[in-house]
């Protein structure tokens, strides 16, 4: 296999594996709204987990990617993310999930999609 | 953002519970804050910590979230929302409540409380019935607002929602309020399940007593007779085997009310009291008397009490009204007889007594409520091996600060208690027990020393209690009694032949196809209806007997209208309601005209004997 057919591995996998984080992310809004914080709390770490696996997965593909995925832009909601974290609010932590990181994600699926349809 | 909002809103506020809501205009612990879809969220300083209490991007959006994961709730719902915030989630809610539904909502911070003032018309809610907006932290206002929205009828229909992470951020209250809700909860399904479970019991005691009822005296005789005369009401708590000899020293200046349990112990003591109190329908109220079952000293009993005790008793007997017998005693007895809020305990039903008679204080001994020395009850008053619920123990404040091991039971007991003392302003309360839990409104003496305080002035008790029942004629109605129960049994007839044609006429219906079932369909049974409103009409003695099945029927949540249901979910629903009505009619009609049979055929024949018994000392 060679550089760019790993690459292009790599996207289908970042593409179906952030069509889960999405599953997650939605999965850990809606325990913090039903007041499950323990079980959603346990959600965010994985949440947080995996993208930064997709963000790693992602700067390695950036050079097939059809439409180039610019990762710098979940900062402000990681920066979000840690303010909310650090105040134990978990009021802002569904809504950095929902409002802001959701968002994100949605959109590096919807790219990296297209770079795998393109492809095949 | 409006001023002119928040004073029209204080106003109403203000009309509706008599006190207004500061507004905090300049306070760094809570910030309005804009969202970024143009409404406004709340930041709480909270310790070192900063928490949104609505939704930064859309409290809207959480608002209806918040309303669609309400589920199975009926027009009869109550809900208790725990957290007002701005209140977006109230506002939604409100689009969904039925009137008849009840709505309290908590909100522990009054600032938060002024904040929501600022930022919406809150008249209509402050309009609306069945509403409370409660601000603040304190427990006993928050059992006694509980006490007035939950009842036997809805106590397991209630919606406990916390709103946002007010659960966290407003903890301790937070296990106030669900504690007193789950206290509530369990008062009242603990009474519905004995009500339910010895609703076959109080009908027959009814009717086992009603000889010695019409014969007796009510309650009423004793109204008000012991004007500032203290009493003294003696419980079985373990404390007791402290201080039980100083009883002796009240004599005829303060009334002794026992409970069966207490009376071996008070009489092995030699101290008589003046009353015994026997509330329980079953028959541990009459074992509990053990080899005093026979005794002699005045009983003050309800209605429906078991019919053992007052069998056996051998003295005078005054009768205090049930409410769902109020129509029978009518019926049968013709006398006034009072009701009084009896409590859960025999000792909550004697303070009620006491100070029905006029007394003043009322001095509780032996009523720990709690495991004094790791025991259920006194020495003294112990009868077998008694065995406890080791997983029903919590702790509570004690008499002497600390705390102190009680137990389900005995703190509903405690509850109706303070709640009991709380609403009799004017009068003194005194624990005297020396141990136990701490009782809320009560001043905490010695038994000595509430002796030595109160009971200065003699007081011929028993002359008192000669000139009451020498006043009291005794006429015996045997005849007249054995008519108006046969009288009572044609009725019952008429009730079950309606039933029987109301079944009938509802199988033929409910065999239907139901796409096919309208409105019309149930026009007949409202003939049915009809007839039986009218026959509990002219009498109430009819409707006191039908009174526990409406009231099954009503609380059955299986029956209760859903808000927004269809039509046909609405006829199938009334179908099955009025299956279920005539059912239990018929079943509760057979029952008391067993009750009503074995009354004239053999207690009415004993009465003539004993009657002769009287004659003959005469």
């Amino acid at each position: 296999m060679d550089k760019r057919e790993e690459k292009m591995e790599l996207v289908r996998t970042a593409a179906d594996y952030t069509g889960r984080l999405i599953e997650g992310i939605n999965e850990a809004v809606d325990l913090f709204h039903e007041g499950m914080e323990g079980k959603a709390l346990d959600l965010v770490i994985q949440i947080i987990d995996g993208l930064k696996w997709t963000m790693e997965a992602i700067t390695v593909t950036l050079d097939v990617q059809e439409e180039a995925i610019d990762i710098s832009e979940i900062n402000d909601a990681f920066n979000a993310m840690s303010e909310a974290l650090e105040n134990v609010d978990y009021v802002l932590i569904a809504d950095v999930l929902e409002y802001e990181i959701l968002p994100k994600v949605e959109e590096w699926n919807q790219k990296l999609f297209i770079t795998a349809r393109e492809d095949s | 953002m409006s001023s002119s909002l928040f004073e029209k809103n204080v106003s109403q506020y203000c009309k509706k519970y008599g006190k207004i809501i500061k507004n905090f205009t300049d306070t760094s612990n809570l910030l309005l804050e804009k969202t970024k879809d143009d409404c406004y969220t709340l930041k709480l300083k909270y310790l070192d910590r900063e928490l949104y209490l609505h939704s930064k991007y859309s409290p809207i959006k959480e608002a209806e979230r918040f309303v669609e994961k309400i589920k199975d709730f009926n027009i009869k719902t109550v809900f208790i929302i725990y957290g007002m915030g701005l209140g977006y989630h109230i506002l939604e809610l409100m689009k969904y409540l039925h009137e008849e539904n009840s709505l309290i909502i908590i909100e522990p911070n009054e600032e938060v409380l002024s904040k929501a003032f600022s930022v919406f018309d809150w008249t209509k809610l402050l309009n609306r019935k069945k509403t409370h907006l409660f601000t603040g932290t304190d427990r006993q206002a928050i059992n006694l607002l509980l006490g007035e929205f939950v009842d036997i009828t809805n106590a397991e229909n209630i919606q406990f929602l916390t709103f946002s992470q007010y659960d966290k951020i407003y903890p301790e209250f937070y296990k106030v309020v669900y504690e007193e809700i789950k206290n509530y909860v369990s008062l009242f399904k603990i009474s519905k399940n004995t009500k339910t479970h010895f609703w076959n019991k109080y009908n027959e005691n009814f009717f086992n007593n009603l000889t010695k009822m019409v014969h007796e005296h009510s309650i009423n005789d004793l109204k008000g007779q012991f004007n500032n005369v203290p009493a003294f009401i003696v419980s079985a708590g373990p404390s007791l085997d402290k201080n039980i000899k100083a009883l002796r020293q009240v004599q005829n200046r303060g009334l002794i009310f026992s409970g069966g349990r207490t009376l071996t112990a008070l009489i092995h003591n030699n101290i008589r009291p003046h009353f015994v109190v026997s509330m329980d329908p079953g028959i541990a109220a009459y074992e509990v008397l053990q080899e005093h079952k026979k005794h002699d000293i005045p009983l003050i009993t309800t209605v429906v009490s078991n019919d053992e005790v007052i069998q056996a008793h051998q003295g005078d007997q005054f009768y205090i009204a049930n409410s769902e017998y109020t129509g029978l005693i009518h019926y049968f007895t013709k006398k006034e007889m009072d009701i009084l809020p009896l409590g859960a305990s025999v000792a909550n039903a004697s303070a009620a007594i006491a100070l029905y008679l006029g007394c003043n204080p009322i001095i509780f001994v032996g009523q720990d409520l709690a495991y004094t020395d790791g025991k259920y009850h006194a020495q003294s008053c112990q009868i077998g091996q008694e065995e406890t619920d080791e997983d029903d123990r919590f702790e509570v404040e004690g008499i002497y600060g600390g705390k102190v091991w009680t137990n389900s039971v005995w703190y509903t007991f405690l509850m109706w208690m303070e709640k009991f003392i709380y609403h009799s302003s004017g009068k003194l309360f005194i624990d005297a027990t020396e141990g136990g839990a701490k009782i809320h409104g009560t001043e905490i003496l010695t038994l000595k020393e509430s002796i030595e305080k109160y009971c200065q002035k003699t007081f011929d008790v028993d002359e008192k209690l000669k000139e009451i029942i020498s006043n009291h004629e005794k006429v015996y109605q045997n005849e007249k009694l054995k008519t108006l129960l046969n009288n009572l049994k044609n009725n019952l007839d008429k009730l079950d032949k309606i039933s029987d044609k109301a079944l009938k006429d509802l199988e033929e219906v409910y065999h239907c196809d139901i796409e096919s079932i309208t409105i019309e369909h149930t026009r007949p049974f409202r003939v049915f209806e009809e007839q039986i409103n009218k026959m509990m009409k002219d009498n109430p003695g009819i409707k006191d007997i039908l009174i526990r099945v409406f009231e099954e029927i009503n609380s059955n949540n299986d029956f209760i209208e859903k808000v927004n249901e269809t039509e046909k979910e609405k006829l199938e629903k009334i179908i099955k309601r009025n299956q279920e009505f005539y059912r239990q009619i018929k079943i509760t009609v057979k029952s008391i005209e067993g009750f009503i049979e074995n009354l004239i055929e053999n207690q009415l024949e004993s009465i003539k004997i004993f009657g002769a018994r009287i004659h003959f000392k005469s």
